[in-house]
């Protein structure tokens, strides 16, 4: 039976080949890492913001069903909201205007550059704790740029640029050490991250947290990192674990804020 | 034709859905079949995609299908023997 011996060479010559081109595509994925990066990027873009206006669409279309009485209730409820959060933002506006001019009495004045960016990949859709937006060297983003939620919880930082989309590593990456001051000493400490927006910190035990203190970032315009969630209650040792974690969601973040480390340190 | 269909829904679970989803996906093609090289490519654009940096860190997903595709043969054939 000839015929099969030569068809099993040939399923052997094609195998070969096979692993060949494979193993040439992964030296070449290693070697030029930054251009799969940035290929792959734009083509994860155009299908993110793909998925985005059609889940919008959907949407949209799920509500032209709703009943009218429920519009006219979450209606009110919407404006009972906007009415309260309208109340508190007045206060915060003054406050903000008078802590810009104090500032700026004792001579330190602040400059924050900020780009508004969409949030196209967070956790768990990413392995790397990384979070993908979609501004680039488009918008003049820089590697080592941070991104916020709103002017004042820190996320993380820049780490790879593209042309219209840029990674960020958290600082809540496990593993990642962040020089940050806790509590109302505002103690100087070291966080380590644990992942998806959590952080671990040791401190003696005589030093007096709780839980709910801050975690902020030393700089010119304060920055949180956190908020106290656990403490560690083991009174037999000498060190305390503190557990905190970001105020934010880090899942269902939409928008980030990316500003210089200039303006924020 | 299910290989073709495994390996398109695979590469657009990477997209669309947690990574995990991908990993598991290509699992189930080394299983299935003798030599599903396609995981590797997941694991490629899972890393291009994702992994940031230039230490080996990045290519953690490349290098384990790699590694999967190596072991994953040894494994059935051991399997098949016992069983």
């Amino acid at each position: 039976m000839n015929y099969l011996i030569k068809n099993n060479v040939r399923g052997e010559k094609g195998k070969k080949r096979t692993r060949l081109i494979v193993g040439l595509f992964v030296i070449i994925s290693i070697f030029l890492s930054s251009l799969f990066s940035g290929l792959f990027s734009m083509i994860g873009g155009l299908i993110w913001n793909g998925e985005n206006a059609i889940s919008h669409s959907i949407q949209n279309t799920f509500n032209l069903f709703k009943s009218k009485d429920s519009l006219l209730t979450e209606n009110k409820e919407l404006n009972d909201k906007i009415q309260s959060m309208t109340f508190d933002t007045l206060a915060m506006d003054i406050l903000r205007e008078e802590n810009k001019q104090l500032k700026e009495v004792l001579g330190r004045n602040e400059n924050k550059n900020s780009i508004l960016a969409s949030v196209l990949r967070t956790p768990p859709f990413s392995p790397y704790d990384t979070f993908i937006i979609d501004v680039g060297k488009d918008k003049d983003i820089q590697i080592g740029d941070y991104i916020l939620i709103g002017e004042h919880i820190l996320l993380g930082e820049i780490v790879e640029v593209n042309q219209r989309s840029s990674k960020a590593k958290l600082f809540s990456s496990s593993g990642t050490v962040t020089r940050v001051l806790i509590g109302s000493k505002s103690i100087a400490v070291e966080a380590i991250g644990r992942g998806a927006g959590n952080f671990e910190v040791a401190l003696p035990r005589e030093v007096g947290i709780k839980v709910g203190d801050k975690i902020i970032i030393p700089n010119i315009s304060s920055v949180v990192l956190g908020v106290v969630e656990q403490i560690d209650e083991d009174h037999t040792k000498t060190i305390q674990r503190v557990l905190f974690a970001s105020p934010a969601n880090i899942q269902s973040v939409r928008w980030v804020t990316v500003v210089s480390p200039a303006s924020v340190i | 034709m299910f290989r073709f269909f495994l390996s398109f829904i695979g590469l657009l679970s990477i997209f669309l859905f947690p990574w995990w989803v991908a990993v598991t996906l290509g699992i189930i093609g080394v299983l299935y079949f003798a030599s599903y090289v396609e995981i590797v490519l997941f694991g490629i654009i899972i890393d291009a995609l994702y992994g940031y940096g230039s230490s080996f860190n990045r290519f953690s997903f490349t290098l384990a299908a790699i590694l999967i595709l190596i072991v994953a043969p040894i494994i059935k054939n051991r399997l098949l023997v016992r069983s």
